[in-house]
């Protein structure tokens, strides 16, 4: 039996970060890892804001694969809308910055388990939360569950995180290596024939590679079919190309789960489903929040005791800086869901008469208020 | 002649179980994060506990890879 003041479950950006901010508050913390090494495979596109990243971290070189300068959207009937006014993005070179995050929360004092799965958790009489892994054990004062899109542990203390098939993306993806691929621009392709309810994606990352995958709404997915409208996309615009890292995943897309603390556990990053469910983004969330969760934790344990009020702030913390927002996103979706393939021409085809220099996402945001009023009034409905 | 079907039907619903077919599994946890039965674990290699298990094939329908299918359980 190990004994910690702060137990983290899962490695990846949420769990190091907060696995970092607690060690370096002086908690005597455990972070504990499934996989030898968090994001073996990386299950992602690897897109990210400078912003986004900025919040939280102090962006270094070796994460960034490459910048982006422009974005592309590419309507159901193939109508382009060329976006020239794209904030300052990269793609990331996730295994480094995952690597790189658990080594800076070992270097804050956590101590790492990798290669160690937490089966279940429960609160015993004592107070202390008991982890039980396949070969150890941990008590603690203070959880926080990290543990990605399954997000299993938090069943054991009563959340129900079992996600809706509309809430799901379920995703194939890979790396292409092709001299086909624009290498200063981020595409974006919809429509029912090229991911039902989710969109394509291709990020380029330098070197005539690219992060290529696509999402497919759970309620219009059957079986293996990511895999094939993959394999189609690929072989359809890069004939002939490299294909390598083929792997899946899933983005949960739902609205971030309420409460995120029970007693003394804490929910963050996929666990917690804090994305934006438009679009699938997570790394920003959840570093955000993995490391706000940690800073609160270690302020909010004294001496073994948990002051509630302390930990509380987390979701409202969370709430103002994060949450609302995404709540919009989530409308945002439930709506595009329902409208048909044609709406999404409608809007491309009026956008791309445009001067690409003078589109940015958010007139691509305002252009779908504009055609449907209703939408924008769902959505100020959520400010309050 | 219906009542026969139905009764097949109903041998064959409670005959069924989830198969993994592992070589096309990525472990990727998608079908975890559906299951609300709570049946399905992921460790070194993902586990159904067949027994709890309400065959909803949320699972099935979900898996990116398509590594998930409902079959008949096999008798000897
Ligand atoms: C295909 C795909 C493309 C994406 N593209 C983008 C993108 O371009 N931009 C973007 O911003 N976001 C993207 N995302 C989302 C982003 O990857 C996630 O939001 C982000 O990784 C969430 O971080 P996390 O720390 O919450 O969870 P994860 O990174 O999933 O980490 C969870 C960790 O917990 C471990 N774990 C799970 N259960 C246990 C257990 N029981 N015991 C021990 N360890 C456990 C896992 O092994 C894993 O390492 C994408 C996601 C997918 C699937
Ligand atoms: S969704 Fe499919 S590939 Fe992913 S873990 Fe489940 S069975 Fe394996
Ligand atoms: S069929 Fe339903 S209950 Fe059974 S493992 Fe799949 S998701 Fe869980």
């Amino acid at each position: 039996m190990k004994n910690y003041e702060i137990v983290i479950i899962g490695a990846g950006p949420a769990g190091s970060m907060a696995a970092q901010a607690a060690a370096a508050a002086g908690k005597k913390t455990a972070l504990i890892e499934r996989n030898e090494k968090p994001s073996m495979p990386v299950r992602c596109g690897e897109g990210i804001g400078r912003k986004g990243l900025a919040t939280t971290l102090e962006p270094q070189k070796q994460w960034i694969k490459s910048g982006i300068t422009r974005a592309r959207m590419i309507s159901p009937s193939g109508i382009k809308v060329e976006i020239g006014n794209v904030d300052q993005s990269w793609i990331l070179d996730r295994q480094t910055m995952d690597f790189d995050l658990v080594k800076q929360a070992v270097k804050a004092g956590a101590d790492f388990f990798p290669s160690t799965t937490i089966v279940s958790a429960q609160k015993k009489t004592n107070g202390l939360y008991h982890c039980i892994g396949q070969d150890k054990e941990f008590t603690a004062n203070c959880l926080i569950l990290a543990d990605g899109v399954e997000s299993r542990i938090a069943r054991c203390f009563g959340w129900d995180t079992a996600l809706k098939l509309s809430d799901i993306e379920t995703c194939a993806f890979a790396r292409v290596t092709s001299p086909l691929i624009d290498q200063e621009c981020c595409s974006f392709y919809t429509g029912g024939q090229v991911a039902p309810g989710g969109y394509a994606w291709i990020f380029p990352r330098g070197g005539a590679q690219a992060n290529v995958g696509l999402g497919v709404i759970g309620s219009k997915c059957k079986a293996g079919l990511p895999k094939e409208l993959l394999t189609r996309f690929i072989e359809l615009r890069f004939p002939n190309s490299e294909v390598s890292h083929l792997h899946c995943g899933g983005v949960p897309v739902g609205r971030w789960i309420r409460p995120l603390v029970k007693e003394g556990v804490m929910l963050a990053g996929d666990a917690a489903r804090q994305v934006n469910a438009i679009n699938g983004a997570g790394i920003a969330y959840s570093l955000y929040a993995g490391k706000l969760a940690g800073e609160t934790a270690a302020k909010a344990l004294n001496k073994g005791t948990i002051n509630h009020k302390i930990l509380l702030k987390y979701q409202k913390q969370w709430a103002k800086n994060f949450g609302k927002q995404q709540d919009r996103s989530f409308a945002l979706k439930e709506f595009i869901m329902n409208v048909g393939d044609g709406f999404l021409d409608r809007i491309a085809n009026s956008l791309a008469r445009e001067n690409p220099e003078k589109i940015s996402y958010l007139r691509v945001f305002t252009r779908t208020f504009a055609t449907k009023p209703t939408l924008l009034l769902k959505a100020f409905k959520l400010f309050k | 002649m219906n009542l026969l079907k139905n009764k097949r039907k109903n041998l064959t619903k409670k005959n069924q179980r989830i198969k993994i077919d592992f070589s096309n599994c990525d472990r990727c946890g998608t079908c975890v994060s559906v299951c609300g039965a709570d049946v399905i674990t992921l460790a070194a290699q993902l586990h159904i506990d067949n027994k709890k298990c309400v065959l909803c094939q949320k699972c099935v329908t979900v898996c990116p890879f398509g590594a998930l299918a409902a079959v008949e359980e096999e008798f000897i």
